[in-house]
């Protein structure tokens, strides 16, 4: 995805915040990231394709999430509030906050986070990933061991935490650039022609739908 | 000189003797045998000072009784208004008829017919209106209302000793079917309506009938639980009474007193624990309450802790009476203190984060003060 943007969006800057893994960012990253043209617009992809990491696998207890659209809910499983599992997003993206802040004086997009992927997938690219394990080692779980947390309690979360970047885009003056409806399947998952055959990553007509919809957004945003 | 009754009456009978010089809150409680047990597991319920017993009983190695917890994912983000300082998270339970209506509700014997409240794309529970994190559909608000109330009557299942604080008499109720609230509409949540919300203040014969029906009920699943009933020496916030605060505080409190004596009094396996008393008696000293003459301090807690854990059943392993009484809880107000004071709420944000319980909401002014 990062590719697809650096080889396409040559007029757009593109600056990524790794969570997880990858290069350290820090004040001076995004320092750097304002310093330069400010009539440049900022397209913020944070967390890459981690966001929704830490609900990856089945916790202990089990819970579940009804979100807006949910009207049923599994018997003996624990509800937890979805504003109470929002509240905690919240607090995980005060550096976002902090991060939007430093870049304030440019034109700000926040793009939306890629959709979870179907179990099937998951299951499918659990052993391949270190990736996976060293996630696993992270979170305190084994991954080889303990069940992908259902579709249901990914994409709830995955819909908070859009929420949470909508809000933190637009307290900051922003725009919230949400994922399109295209890209996600009945359940809410990643539709499987978008998916790269690992457990998170999007490919590149992934890639390229993103890429699109950024463009429409800042031709919304200039008119 | 002939003989008479007072002859054989104890130390404690003479008020020159057991308060005038040597007081010891030890001797004010009755009780044939301990009032809390080392095995026990023990449910409370009641005001805001019901809550403070709980750390304390647990630092002295008893169990406190919790059946509803945030999932552990969550344990660190906060909560408004003490939620989580009771065994489920019914929060603050001002008056016997909230008590006894919960019950209702968890056994399904009782649906309220305003039972939520829809406000700005939240579902407010009317009867935890301080709910940090309120339902977003009405379906959500089912599933979580389930929940509480299962929880709930689980710990009223499981107790095996109930500890109820009785807190107030003046109440705000629903005129469709008489379900009080634990504050007043509109002063938490949701709004007044004059033609839905009525006051109320409690009688003796209502607070007695209502403890009554709600300790059989429980004794109906529950057949060998104990309980413990107090008073809280908390006066009002406020009063929706005509009469001054202090004088509704007295009636109030006067109520509450002479219903738990008569129900210890009529009920088998009930001991009247005499906190009240020992905060607000004339032997107190001055630093019991605060500057506010509200507030009871840490020491005057600690005081009261003390008197209950020296009555109560303790296995040679369990940790020291901490004579003070004064460290736990003001350990755990001041770290409640600083998580509530970095979020912001669903609600009404730092207002409600600022109170320590629904009734406090009565008077906004002092509360945005803290």
């Amino acid at each position: 995805l990062l590719r697809a943007y650096k080889r396409r969006l040559t007029s757009v800057r593109v600056a990524v915040l790794q969570q997880r893994g990858g290069a350290a960012v820090d004040d001076a990253y995004w320092r750097h990231a304002a310093g330069g043209d400010r009539s440049v617009p900022l397209v913020i992809a944070w967390g890459g394709n981690g966001g929704g990491n830490e609900f990856l696998f089945e916790s202990a207890p089990r819970f579940q999430l009804m979100t807006r659209g949910s009207s049923s809910v599994a018997f003996g499983i624990p509800v937890v509030p979805a504003e109470m599992a929002k509240a905690r997003m919240w607090a995980n993206t005060e550096p976002l906050s902090e991060a939007l802040s430093v870049l304030g004086s440019h034109q700000l997009l926040v793009l939306g986070s890629p959709p979870p992927k179907a179990s099937e997938w998951v299951k499918g690219s659990i052993d391949a990933s270190a990736r996976l394990i060293e996630l696993g080692e992270h979170l305190g779980v084994d991954p080889r061991v303990v069940p992908i947390a259902p579709i249901s309690v990914r994409v709830g979360a995955w819909e908070l935490m859009q929420e949470v970047l909508r809000e933190r885009a637009e307290e900051a003056g922003g725009t919230f650039v949400p994922v399109p409806r295209e890209a996600v399947d009945a359940d809410g998952a990643l539709r499987a022609e978008f998916c790269e055959e690992d457990v998170i990553h999007g490919n590149a007509d992934y890639g390229a739908l993103m890429l699109e919809t950024v463009r429409r957004a800042l031709i919304a945003v200039a008119a | 000189v002939t003989d008479h009754p007072y002859r054989s009456q104890p130390d404690r009978s003479f008020w020159s003797r057991a308060v005038a010089r040597g007081f010891d809150a030890t001797s004010t409680v009755l009780t044939d045998g301990p009032v809390l047990r080392y095995d026990d597991l023990i449910v409370s319920a009641g005001s805001c000072f019901a809550s403070n017993l709980v750390p304390y009983l647990e630092d002295a190695g008893f169990t406190y009784l919790r059946t509803e917890q945030p999932h552990p994912l969550f344990a660190e983000v906060p909560e408004n208004l003490g939620y989580r300082n009771f065994s489920a998270a019914y929060g603050n339970i001002y008056t016997a008829r909230q008590l006894r209506q919960l019950l209702e509700r968890a056994q399904g014997r009782f649906v309220p017919a305003e039972d939520r409240w829809h406000v700005d794309g939240h579902v407010i529970d009317p009867f935890r209106p301080g709910l940090r994190y309120p339902a977003r559909s009405d379906a959500e608000f089912d599933a979580l209302t389930r929940q509480h109330l299962d929880a709930t009557l689980e710990a009223f299942e499981r107790a095996t000793a109930f500890v109820f604080t009785l807190g107030l008499t003046e109440a705000w109720e629903s005129s469709l079917d008489g379900a009080v609230y634990p504050a007043c509409p509109g002063t938490i949540a949701g709004t007044f309506d004059p033609e839905r919300h009525r006051f109320h203040n409690f009688g003796v014969d209502e607070v007695r009938d209502d403890l009554i029906e709600f300790i059989t009920a429980i004794r109906s699943i529950n057949p060998t639980v104990r309980f413990v009933l107090t008073v809280s020496p908390v006066p009002l916030v406020a009063t929706a009474t005509a009469a001054h605060v202090l004088v509704a505080t007295a009636y109030s409190k006067s109520v509450l007193r002479v219903a738990a004596d008569q129900v210890a009094a009529a009920m088998p396996g009930i001991t009247y624990f005499p906190a009240y008393e020992i905060v607000s008696g004339p032997q107190a000293p001055d630093d019991f309450y605060d500057t506010d003459r509200r507030e009871v301090t840490p020491k005057a807690v600690g005081v009261v802790m003390n008197a209950l854990l020296a009555v109560s059943e303790r296995r040679d392993d369990m940790p020291a009476l901490e004579r003070n009484g004064s460290t736990p809880i003001v350990r755990i107000v001041e770290r409640d203190s600083e998580r509530l004071a970095s979020s912001t709420s669903v609600l009404t944000g730092q207002l409600i984060a600022a109170a320590e319980c629904d009734e406090m909401m009565a008077d906004q002014e002092s509360v945005a003060a803290i």
